[in-house]
């Protein structure tokens, strides 16, 4: 899952990139308000993180404009103005959710969940394909009842193809999801992923979940 | 213990009902003193015109007695009127008296005039008496010549009428006094409520005014001419301190979110620090990126303490004379590494022999933030001048190569957390108190500081004594 944190105050805007990252969220950082809105119109972000308190556009400006620009991404505000009012605000121009500083890290990852989970209009963190099961949550994934051993980023390849199962998911869109900027793009590497997860997944069952649409891309399934 | 007073409505009534009380009491003193009088006197008239009658009825005779009318005393005795009357002569003897009288003795009987005056009738009624010495009827017929005798003539008539006629007056006044004051009472009630119902709505008005909420202007159509300075005022007042009541609002909101967002950076670096093993190296890099937060919050509160106390005024300040060009060097020197950083040329221009009779800490401090602020918002390869120049009221002058400092900005520079946002590169470090601090500090040294732009596209912030 794709997620942009637009955040002024440097320490904190770190460590929370960091924190996300380490939980198998592609992150990417804006350090202001404009920034933030190029950055958030660039790319199809799962989730954005706001603070309100930013330098050139303030939070609430641009959360107006990112809802008139249709940007459909789960936004969860992030801020110390904790007044009623406040909040009301925040949700009313389109917020998904709102956390008030100082906040608990995971606090802040349970919530990105719900919204992120909401987004995809699933009611539940641990999702069922066929014998497969992917628990969001905990960020593990079983077959048949044998858990898989998964590295970081086949899980959030495994996660976000779950997410979107039944429906064919195109490299871009993986690339835009799941995987941060900084891995060399143009690359076959989402193939080599697709590859390691499908050796993982479906080598030691007759039953194949993933499948390729040539000249599309993935859909995870189980089809009858 | 307190007296709770009189409510105005209450008093008003009042004072209208006892100036009508008084008044009608003596408008109806007046009336009795004038009917009561007129009155007597027509009663004591008639009196005398019968007295008067009587004697024309006695005839002097110059050998025995003188000769009276009886017939026409009859006039005198009504029987109806219990008017009783005695003749007599100046030697006590008794010429005439009513019948009614007989023959036993009238206390009355006495051989001097008497002028009218309340009696008590020989029936026991209340009465009139007067008595008058007349000369009788004289006929040469009968007399030779005028003896030059007098009769004395005394007559008491029963005041019964005249008793009850006063007596309805003045229960007539009595009962017309009350009526007309338990009136005027009610109306009086009923007009000054009405007359004091805008008063009262406005006590209301202000009454309902909640410091916690949004102190909005009384507004009351159609007020009267008396209130409207009151209002006018009022709501000038309430301006003012809505004004300063939301000042006080959004420096508490723009105090929770500076302190809020360090404590909610340090929070989650050592949440996402210690989410997982890590080698020392990680480790040792996350308690550094804490502690610069902790130093960026330590200034901040100190910063939040001495303009607290500024307000307070628990600063206090010792005044000695300082030499101002060691001061700037030092502050100088502090900044030296962050001026290099954005390639800027200081220069003290100020001369060795100036100096000042201030608190020096307190100099230091406020210096120490105008210099930073000059350093933090000169553009990158510019240059700060400090000079100084006391024979023109200019203790200090700070003086930087720009950028100009937006107009609309350039008032608002000394408020507190007020940040000029689009000047802000190195975001979060400021937290837009450096100036606000600047401005209290010289406060409270009696000294006051200005920002403008110059011609020659400076920026200069001047340090002058106050009120000069």
């Amino acid at each position: 899952m794709r997620v942009l944190v637009v955040e002024d105050f440097a320490p904190l805007a770190n460590s929370m990139v960091q924190g996300l990252r380490e939980n198998g969220y592609a992150v990417d950082l804006a350090m202001d308000g404009e920034e933030g809105l190029a950055t958030a119109l660039s790319a199809p972000y799962d989730a954005i993180v706001l603070d309100v308190m930013l330098p050139k556009i303030d939070g609430f400006t641009l959360l107006k404009r990112l809802r008139q620009e249709k940007v459909v991404a789960a936004i969860l505000i992030l801020t110390a103005r904790d007044t009623v009012a406040d909040m009301i605000q925040g949700l009313d121009l389109g917020a998904d959710d709102y956390l008030t500083k100082p906040f608990a890290f995971a606090e802040l990852l349970a919530r990105l969940r719900a919204v992120i989970r909401r987004a995809h209009k699933a009611t539940d963190n641990i999702i069922h394909v066929g014998d497969l099961l992917v628990d969001t949550t905990n960020r593990k994934a079983s077959r048949a009842g044998r858990a898989l051993v998964l590295s970081a980023r086949e899980y959030s390849l495994l996660e976000y193809l779950a997410v979107r199962r039944g429906n064919v998911v195109t490299r871009t869109e993986i690339w835009d999801h799941v995987y941060d900027f900084a891995s060399e793009p143009g690359s076959n590497v989402i193939d080599v992923y697709v590859g390691y997860l499908r050796k993982k997944l479906d080598q030691d069952f007759k039953k194949k979940l993933i499948h390729t649409r040539r000249g599309q891309g993935y859909v995870l399934e189980d089809t009858p | 213990m307190t007296k709770r007073s009189l409510s105005l409505r209450a008093r008003l009534t009042v004072l209208v009902v006892a100036v009508l009380f008084f008044s009608l009491l003596g408008f109806s003193i007046a009336i009795e003193v004038m009917v009561r009088s007129s009155l007597w006197s027509q009663f004591d008239e008639r009196l005398v015109a019968d007295a008067k009658a009587i004697a024309n009825n006695v005839e002097e005779r110059d050998e025995g007695p003188w000769e009276i009318e009886t017939g026409a005393l009859d006039d005198f005795q009504r029987p109806t009127d219990e008017q009783v009357f005695e003749v007599t002569m100046d030697d006590g003897s008794v010429l005439a008296r009513s019948t009614s009288l007989g023959t036993s003795t009238w206390r009355e009987s006495a051989s001097t005039a008497v002028s009218p005056r309340t009696t008590e009738l020989p029936n026991g009624d209340r009465g009139r008496l007067v008595s008058l010495l007349l000369k009788p009827r004289y006929d040469q017929e009968f007399a030779s010549r005028a003896s030059g005798r007098l009769l004395r003539v005394t007559i008491a008539s029963p005041t019964r009428e005249v008793d009850v006629a006063l007596f309805s007056l003045r229960l007539l006044l009595l009962l017309s006094g009350f009526a007309t004051l338990a009136g005027a009472a009610i109306v009086s009630v009923t007009v000054v409520r009405r007359g004091l119902r805008p008063l009262l709505n406005l006590s209301q008005d202000i009454a309902a005014l909640d410091a916690s909420k949004l102190l909005s202007p009384i507004s009351q159509p159609g007020l009267p001419a008396e209130l409207e300075p009151v209002v006018s005022k009022l709501n000038e007042l309430l301006g003012r301190l809505e004004n300063s009541m939301s000042r006080e609002r959004r420096f508490s909101a723009d105090v929770s979110h500076e302190l809020r967002t360090p404590l909610a950076g340090i929070r989650s670096i050592l949440e996402v620090t210690a989410s997982r093993d890590r080698s020392s190296a990680e480790f040792r890099e996350a308690i550094q990126q804490v502690l610069a937060v902790v130093e960026q919050m330590t200034t901040l509160v100190e910063t939040l303490l001495t303009l607290a106390r500024l307000d307070a005024k628990q600063f206090t300040t010792e005044r000695k004379d300082v030499r101002l060009r060691p001061v700037v060097d030092e502050l100088l020197r502090a900044l030296a590494g962050d001026a290099q950083a954005r390639s800027l040329r200081c220069e003290n221009l100020v001369s060795d022999e100036v100096s000042m009779s201030t608190d020096v800490s307190a100099l230091r401090l406020l210096l120490g933030n105008l210099l930073r602020n000059a350093v933090q918002y000169t553009e990158k390869g510019g240059t700060i001048a400090i000079n100084s120049d006391l024979s023109r009221g200019i203790c200090v002058e700070v003086v930087d190569s720009g950028p100009a400092i937006p107009t609309d900005a350039i008032n608002r520079i000394f408020e507190r957390f007020y940040r000029v946002e689009t000047s802000r590169t190195d975001s979060g470090q400021h937290h837009g108190l450096g100036l606000s601090l600047v401005r209290s500090l010289a406060e409270a040294l009696d000294l006051a500081v200005t920002a403008e732009n110059r011609h020659d596209g400076k920026v200069a912030f001047t340090v002058t004594r106050a009120g000069k």
